[in-house]
């Protein structure tokens, strides 16, 4: 368990992290977005003991990174941003290397080499010097390296950058797995990524954060009930009757797509569902309803908003336990 | 610190830089025994040491240049940082590493004094001195430019400043045997301590204002001792100077002196700037 707390970063007068706390549990994995600068990297080398924060406390399953580094890094595994790598060693020697640094019993390093490389499919070129690897198998012999020791905590900074399609889609499968017995933090600046892997999204902007919560939740709860309707009839007269209603609080025309029918978004009023109010429109003017569909926002759009809102001042809390509770309940039935 | 002393070896000897100092080593010391033992018919071995310490210059930044400015440059000191592993560790890891290869070279060089003893006497206690003495200078060397080494990730940067270091602790003597005496020399002195102290202060604080109120009373200080009390002047850039002259404590030993003194000067002086080089990778991490 990792467990964050009033996390302060100052590089002279710019302060990196403001005040950032958190907790990752048992078997979860957490991703952390954000736009460039802000603060994603900084907060990902505080937890692993690499620098220290100006103020607040990271505990590794209750050992102090700064109190205790010993216990604390043993349980961490860390790939940052650029491949910790010898340029001048082949696999096997650096991966031995690494093992040997923390501390690996020495009959154990074989086999637990040979399992990972083979996890993270570098096996082939094992014998290859790193310097002559592509860019794709450096961030793999790096995840590897992060792997070695079997720590509980892995902390991946940009684990899927300068890989093809195929190798992301493999890397995260490989996260996915290791997600069933690590507790994993990882940033990413590809959110269908994030939506994909993680169990927990965490956007920080300007060293703070904005939004925490499962992926569905956040578009959920930033998109609102938004539903795209397709109505047969005339164009003019049925956007004129959504926007006359009280119970619809947005009307957005979209391009036509069938030949006699228009395409509009519409927004309900709180505590009242959309759906219901578009049929009874329909009922009372005589058009006929083609089509109903939810419109989520997706990750992006999310992320645009809550970096733009969190400029603005508006925040999104966590919602409490219960609250989140509730919104389960409501959406099984 | 086995892993990181282990790997250090490793790349003394799958790069050239192990073989270069090892051969540059042997060779500056071949041809002085040649000149002044074999050619001039001389059993005394110690000058050749006493004339191989120039060669200082250019050995000790082979060994230490890129000893910790290349992790910070390829990021590496990431993962030696963020493993279970203190940072003392890591410093004497590499430390041990470029000292066990200086003592590898040194040891090859045994078989000289052995060539002369077959043919002659030879003074093995002064040699012997010479031995341990030499050791002992140059792991002081090592660890000044282990810790200029930390301070830069440019191997070049690294180099050209041990170079001037090394030179510095080669030069201290003559510079204080030719200027001590002198009341201006050692005001100057007293007047860049003081200045460097502000700066220290400045470099920590960000705060003008306090570092020139410092450098003020500094001034002052030194002022009223200028005219009320010069005598406290006499020697002070001396005395200060002389606790760098490695070059002197070294004479000891190759006059066949074993003073545990000495023995303890350089030890204490290697650990002051292993101590540095630790305090200057902390201190990054705090920045």
């Amino acid at each position: 368990m990792i467990e964050v707390n009033n996390l302060v970063k100052n590089y002279g007068k710019y302060q990196a992290v403001k005040d950032i706390s958190f907790k990752v549990e048992d078997g979860e994995i957490l991703g952390f977005l954000g736009p460039n600068g802000a603060g994603k990297s900084t907060t990902m080398n505080i937890i692993t003991g690499y620098i220290s924060a100006t103020s607040g406390t990271v505990t590794i399953d209750g050992h102090d990174i700064l109190k205790d580094p010993k216990e604390a890094k043993k349980r961490i595994g860390y790939l940052p941003e650029i491949p910790p790598v010898y340029m001048d060693m082949t696999v096997t020697e650096y991966l031995k290397f690494v093992a040997e640094l923390n501390g690996v019993k020495k009959h154990e390093i074989k086999p637990m080499l040979d399992d990972i490389m083979d996890k993270i499919k570098i096996t082939h070129v094992s014998g290859k010097l790193i310097k002559n690897l592509s860019k794709g198998y450096r961030q793999r012999v790096g995840l590897a390296q992060a792997l070695v020791g079997y720590p509980d905590v892995l902390i991946l900074d940009e684990p899927s950058v300068g890989l093809d399609p195929k190798q992301i889609i493999e890397i995260r499968d490989v996260i996915k797995e290791l997600g069933k017995s690590h507790t994993i933090i990882l940033s990413s600046h590809i959110l269908s990524e994030v939506s994909a892997i993680c169990t927990r999204v965490m956007i920080i902007n300007k060293g703070k954060i904005v939004a925490v919560d499962t992926p569905e939740r956040l578009s959920d709860r930033l998109s609102g009930d938004r539903y795209k309707i397709r109505i047969k009839g005339d164009k003019e007269a049925i956007v004129a009757a959504f926007k006359s209603s009280d119970l619809i609080t947005e009307t957005e025309v979209l391009d036509d797509v069938e030949e006699g029918a228009a395409d509009i978004i519409i927004c309900g009023k709180e505590g009242t569902d959309p759906r219901e109010t578009a049929f009874n429109i329909a009922k009372d003017k005589g058009f006929v309803i083609l089509l109903v569909k939810s419109e989520k926002l997706s990750l992006e759009e999310v992320f645009l908003k809550v970096t733009e809102d969190a400029e603005n001042g508006v925040s999104y809390e966590e919602t409490a336990p219960e609250e989140a509770a509730e919104a389960e309940e409501a959406e099984n039935k | 610190m086995s892993a990181i002393f282990k790997r250090e070896m490793k790349m003394y000897f799958s790069s050239m830089i192990g073989y270069v100092f090892i051969a540059f080593f042997v060779l500056v010391t071949a041809i002085y025994f040649s000149l002044l033992n074999i050619l001039s018919l001389s059993p005394q071995f110690e000058y050749v040491f006493s004339s191989v310490i120039m060669m200082f210059l250019i050995l000790a930044p082979i060994l230490t240049m890129r000893l910790l400015s290349e992790e910070t440059k390829q990021k590496t000191d990431q993962l030696l940082l963020t493993s279970p592993v203190s940072v003392t560790g890591i410093v004497l890891g590499k430390f041990f590493a470029a000292s066990a290869v200086f003592l590898i070279a040194l040891l090859i060089t045994a078989i000289f004094p052995i060539i002369l003893s077959v043919y002659g006497t030879i003074a093995t206690a002064q040699i012997i001195g010479s031995y341990v003495g030499f050791f002992l200078l140059g792991n002081c060397f090592i660890a000044v430019g282990l810790w200029i080494s930390s301070m830069t990730d440019n191997q070049i940067v690294s180099a050209v400043a041990t170079f001037v270091a090394v030179f510095l602790l080669l030069m201290v003597e003559t510079i204080v045997s030719s200027a001590s005496g002198n009341l201006t020399f050692s005001l100057m002195f007293a007047v860049v301590v003081a200045l460097l102290i502000a700066l220290y202060f400045y470099n920590n604080t960000k705060d003008k204002g306090i570092s020139a109120c410092i450098f003020v009373v500094e001034a002052a200080i030194l002022a009223v001792l200028y005219f009320k009390k010069p005598g406290v002047f006499y020697g002070l850039a001396g005395n200060f100077a002389y606790m760098f002259a490695v070059l002197t404590r070294y004479n000891n030993f190759a006059m066949g002196i074993f003073d545990i003194g000495s023995v303890v000067y350089f030890i204490s002086f290697i650990c002051v700037f292993l101590y540095f080089t630790v305090r200057v990778i902390e201190k990054r991490r705090w920045a």
